[in-house]
């Protein structure tokens, strides 16, 4: 609210009741010079114009002085405002340039975080695709070794396998040829003693013709000279029974020699077919075992390998939820960036109310107090009035009234 | 072969995140970091689907959907919106664009593979 000071008030109230006072003795004056009588009217009168023209003059002094005070008081209010003012837009131009400094520490913080979500995200993705290469390189070397299951042949277990049971089929068959060796054996031994037999059969008969030829020397001899031919065939009998008694103790002596090597030979084989029968029977049993213990491992490595697949399949999505969880940051990033921007748009409000304010303090200084005079303008009814506020504002502020318009 | 789907986003991480995804659901991917570069991009390739942001510098994702729907060879092709906003007029304004499909961050790689699978046949 704009409070009138107290020149105004002056001209407003006391101005006028001297101008009544002087409208109403004046002609009392003048009519004083046509009536001699009325001398001691004239002389009231200008007693009491005198008395009104000291009493404009005190009270001038005193509206003067009260108008000094005033103004004096006026300023006083006007500095302290002013430095009030001034202590405001200070603040705000302090908390103004601010922000610029809370919103370049977000966007500091953005891009750490954005190039820190990137980095992370690149490196799962690594770890991801490496759980996903080792898997797929140990389940390949697994299938190498182990086979894929698809009935392929060609693994080194399969390739073991079947070199152990061949091995054991090999000293199945040296087994059962050793048996069938023996069987031979045998039949040359019982073929031995029947041999040994016929020899007896020979040498009984060999004896028996030496018996003969001997009984037909003997009657050769009683016949004389008629029996001497007889006595010689007799003789050549005798020497061939003595032969084939002969060639029979031989033929027993090599039977009996292929009899006993052959038993020698027998009886060493079937002991080593026994060895080996047991051998055979141990190597089978394991080999058998340590198929059955291979096949074994096999499964549980593949159970392994299976699960390990499965782990690294969960590895993987798991990673993968975790980068997908990094989306937050883009999120986050575009939260900050709704509160950087409103940041901004504050920045730009206070310092336009920095502005203002501003504004409104250089006006009241170029009014020196009185502010905006327009209204103490338009409240002037006379030009005198209003020469008389523009020559003080002019004659005080000079260029500074002229620029605003006063 | 595998199909290609370009995504677009002035956010690095996300254009990485939503590339993991969908490599890993077999899918080449192209990507561009706002409107204007992808319409760069769109000349002499073949793409089944485009994934896009909407609020990116230099040219939004309704710009965007409005000159890919103008390009010879991309009229059909399906556009889906990759944004945080959830509002409904957002939604409806996309549509009228030229989007095909609307996806809210955060979402779940199966989200994201399933609507491409559905719609990038």
């Amino acid at each position: 609210m704009k409070i009138p000071d107290m020149q105004t008030a002056y001209f407003r109230y006391v101005s006028p009741i001297n101008g009544i006072i002087a409208l109403v003795l004046l002609p009392m004056a003048l009519t004083s010079f046509v009536d001699p009588k009325t001398e001691r009217t004239i002389s009231a009168a200008v007693f009491y114009i005198a008395a009104i023209i000291a009493a404009g003059v005190v009270i001038n002094i005193y509206v003067g002085r009260l108008n000094k005070k005033h103004e004096e008081s006026k300023r006083s209010i006007m500095a302290d405002v002013e430095q009030r003012i001034g202590a405001v837009t200070a603040h705000l131009y302090d908390r103004a340039q601010i922000i610029p400094v809370l919103t370049g520490q977000l966007n500091e913080v953005t891009e750490q975080t954005e190039t820190a979500a990137l980095d992370m995200g690149a490196r799962f993705m690594s770890i991801v695709e490496r759980a996903r290469g080792q898997a797929a390189k140990a389940s390949g070397s697994f299938s190498r070794f182990a086979g894929n299951g698809n009935g392929d042949r060609g693994s080194v277990i399969d390739l073991s396998r079947e070199a152990l049971s061949g091995a054991i089929g090999s000293l199945g068959e040296m087994a059962d040829v050793t048996s069938r060796t023996l069987n031979e054996m045998k039949i040359i031994i019982d073929d031995a003693g029947n041999i040994k037999k016929i020899v007896s059969d020979i040498e009984y008969i060999a004896e028996q013709v030496n018996m003969l030829a001997l009984n037909a020397a003997i009657e050769a001899a009683r016949a004389g000279e008629h029996g001497r031919g007889f006595s010689i065939v007799a003789d050549e009998v005798r020497k061939l029974s003595d032969r084939s008694h002969s060639a029979a103790d031989e033929m027993r002596k090599l039977i009996l020699k292929v009899e006993s090597d052959t038993k020698d030979v027998y009886s060493k084989t079937e002991k080593i077919a026994a060895d080996s029968r047991s051998k055979f029977s141990g190597a089978e049993a394991v080999v058998r075992d340590t198929l059955k213990k291979i096949d074994t491992m096999m499964n549980e490595a593949k159970t392994q390998f299976d699960e390990l697949g499965g782990e690294t399949a969960s590895l993987a999505r798991d990673i993968s939820g975790i980068v997908v969880s990094m989306q937050f940051q883009d999120i986050t990033r575009q939260r900050l960036e709704h509160v950087i921007g409103p940041l901004l748009l504050f920045k730009t409000e206070l310092e336009d109310v920095q502005q203002r304010v501003k504004d409104i303090s250089d006006k009241m200084r170029v009014g020196e107090g009185y502010g905006d005079a327009s209204w103490l303008e338009n409240m002037y009814t006379m030009e005198s009035e209003r020469s008389l506020m523009r020559k003080t504002l002019t004659k005080d502020h000079g260029q500074e009234a002229v620029a605003t318009g006063l | 072969m595998a199909k290609t789907i370009m995504i677009v986003d002035d956010s690095a991480s996300m254009r990485q995140l939503v590339s993991f995804a969908l490599k890993d659901a077999g899918y080449d991917v192209i990507d561009a970091i706002n409107g204007k570069d992808a319409l760069s991009k769109l000349n002499g390739v073949k793409i089944e689907a485009v994934i896009t942001d909407l609020n990116m510098p230099e040219m939004d994702g309704i710009e965007f959907i409005k000159n890919v729907r103008s390009t010879s060879g991309f009229r059909f092709t399906p556009i889906f919106m990759l944004t945080t906003e959830s509002q409904e007029s957002k939604k409806q304004e996309g549509k009228q664009a030229g989007a095909s499909g609307w996806i809210v961050k955060p979402f779940k790689p199966e989200q994201l593979t399933d609507l491409v699978k559905k719609f990038a046949k």
